[in-house]
């Protein structure tokens, strides 16, 4: 087989819009990814798209929402020493359930690895060699480990 | 509760799922990566075989270091998510910058480093060059082996699971060598040689029995020796035809791979010459390398021939 290089990313990589990150300044990478880590798994309604379109004021919109995250101790006036606020995370799925979980320091960094996109649009010969990048590098995660437990709607 | 007055960062599912992989990077690994002139980094591994019991593993590949490749599934769901302002909701509150997930790696690939020894992949890739048998005196492959579709080293390194650095020791190792005649006919069509000449050549010196057209091609120290000294002799013969024995031997020994050079030997060249004291001329007789008497010896072959003398050589046949 032949060998696959694998690339790091440049740094200004036009493939990614940047919309406002919301997350803590430490868990802000210049890609904008993150890693969010539970246990079991988020159901989601079947994607029709008939349906959603319907629904959707903007066409282009293609998320659904699952809920919210919070991380109620953090404040960015806080010193960065202040690791405090890394214990408690929230994340609200749907309206009745709450899942708690920590930011944890990953035992390695971790690469986070794509195809390398072809500079000339999508035009792919089928024989190309293939190549890998490194989009980013993450060092932190979100992680929830507990059941969710249920929370009221007031 | 602190959660009723935190609104939260609105987090959603992109319909469009992406596809990435995670990789865990060691330090060292990681500190290459980022460095100055960042480390190149492979992925390879053997080639699939019908016959082979044991499965091929992917190994990552610097320069000098090879690491097995290992897939850790996990029970938990891992979601990679990045800043959206498209989270889908119609809610007002919802409208703030908010996040949602691209993707969700089933595997994480965690690196183990190992040392394989590349030799028992290259023996596998790489055909026996048989030593010519004693005897005759004819150096020739007993047979042409058959099955061996990869050429060039590098088509052969890529199919070793190894770094660049195993695949070269353990290249070193077997004693492997090889000469690409594209190599040879871009450094000889840089020089001003016409390609004729080169093919003409390796006619004249290849082995008995092997195919001279291709990217591959070997040269038969038990033609190449002799064809040389007579050659260096023939050139000198216009200014200068007498020379010390010394002289000439020291050009024809230069002028071979350091391999090669125990060959020298004015017997091999019989018929070539005439001696008068220290001195040494050409006979005047026709250049004809089959008459030279050729070399026995088990080793012949083994050494790799290196490229790099054909300059001289060509240099001498232009004269």
């Amino acid at each position: 087989m032949p060998s696959v290089p694998i690339h790091l990313a440049t740094k200004h990589e036009g493939s990614f819009t940047r919309p406002a990150n919301p997350l803590p300044q430490l868990l802000q990478t210049p890609s904008g990814l993150a890693l969010l880590e539970l246990q079991g798994t988020i159901n989601l309604p079947p994607v029709d798209p008939m349906d959603t379109s319907a629904e959707l004021p903007d066409a282009s919109s293609q998320d659904t929402p699952i809920g919210r995250l919070v991380f109620p101790e953090y404040s960015p006036v806080n010193p960065p020493e202040n690791t405090a606020w890394m214990k408690r995370v929230y994340l609200y799925v749907g309206r009745h359930q709450r899942l708690t979980g920590e930011i944890k320091k990953l035992p390695n960094p971790t690469a986070v690895i794509r195809r390398k996109e072809c500079t000339q649009g999508k035009a792919k010969a089928p024989e190309e060699v293939e190549e890998l990048e490194i989009v980013e590098i993450v060092r932190w995660k979100i992680l929830f480990s507990q059941r969710p437990e249920p929370v009221g709607t007031e | 509760m602190a959660s009723q007055d935190d609104p939260g960062i609105p987090f959603g599912f992109r319909h469009n799922q992406e596809s990435f992989r995670l990789l865990e990077l060691s330090p060292a690994l990681l500190a290459a990566l980022e460095s100055e002139n960042p480390l190149t980094i492979t992925i390879k591994s053997a080639p699939v075989t019908s016959s082979a019991s044991t499965p091929s593993h992917a190994v990552l590949c610097t320069t000098d270091e090879t690491f097995q490749l290992r897939q850790v599934h996990s029970s938990n769901s891992v979601f990679l998510i990045r800043p959206s302002q498209h989270n889908g909701s119609t809610e007002e509150v919802y409208q703030s910058p908010g996040l949602c997930t691209i993707a969700s790696p089933k595997v994480t690939l965690e690196l183990h480093r190992v040392a394989i020894s590349s030799v028992s992949h290259l023996k596998k890739l790489i055909p026996i060059f048989h030593a010519p048998e004693d005897g005759d005196g004819d150096s020739e492959m007993t047979s042409w082996p058959t099955g061996f579709e990869k050429q060039s080293r590098i088509e052969i390194f890529a199919d070793v699971p190894t770094c660049e650095e195993e695949c070269r020791r353990g290249w070193t190792e077997i004693v492997a060598f090889e000469l690409d005649v594209e190599d040879l006919w871009q450094t000889i069509e840089y020089d001003g040689y016409p390609r004729p000449l080169v093919d003409a050549l390796l006619a004249t010196l290849a082995p008995e029995g092997q195919p001279t057209q291709g990217k591959w091609a070997s040269v038969d120290k038990s033609k190449c020796v002799p064809w040389l000294g007579a050659l260096i002799l023939e050139a000198q013969q216009g200014a200068n035809p007498e020379r010390f024995v010394s002289d000439f031997l020291k050009e024809w020994t230069d002028s071979l791979p350091e391999a090669w050079r125990a060959s020298v030997s004015l017997d091999c060249i019989t018929g070539h010459y005439v001696l008068s004291g220290s001195t040494i001329r050409f006979n005047g007789g026709g250049m004809d390398a089959t008459s030279a008497t050729p070399l026995s010896g088990a080793n012949a072959n083994k050494a790799p021939p290196s490229s790099r003398r054909w300059h001289e050589k060509f240099r001498n046949a232009k004269k």
